[in-house]
């Protein structure tokens, strides 16, 4: 026996980030 | 802290591809991909919905993640794009801010 539940559907996590250049 | 509200830049063309937004900078051409995480929050960003409350329906609810540490990096992630002025910050709502998908012509 372990109690995951709260977590159940969700996606993994990663920081909000982003990466840009001059176009 | 008191709470932020946030809005995106009307100086920007934006669209989702495969879940990241790419966003163009009308101001300096400048090109932005977003990962999912930001994207979700970029989409939230309406400018009448208080960063609080986007962290914990666009981010906290949808991915699997501590709510303190989902406040610091979406502060950081905020005040990182908003230095590139694409994201508009203030401490009221936004009066005409943009709602919907968040993308944008």
């Amino acid at each position: 026996h372990k109690e995951s539940a709260r977590s159940a559907g969700k996606k993994p996590y990663h920081k909000p980030e982003f990466r840009f250049e001059r176009a | 802290m008191s709470d932020r509200y946030i809005a995106r830049s009307t100086e920007i063309a934006a669209r989702i591809l495969g879940g990241e937004m790419m966003i163009m900078s009308a101001v300096d051409s400048t090109f932005f991909t977003l990962n999912e995480v930001a994207t979700a929050v970029w989409q939230a960003a309406d400018g009448r919905t208080p960063l609080s409350e986007i962290v914990v329906r666009a981010v906290c609810d949808q991915f699997e993640v501590d709510p303190e540490v989902a406040r610091a990096d979406v502060d950081a992630f905020v005040d990182e794009l908003s230095r590139h002025g694409i994201l508009l910050v203030s401490d009221r709502p936004f009066d005409n801010a943009s709602s919907g998908p968040g993308e944008a012509a």
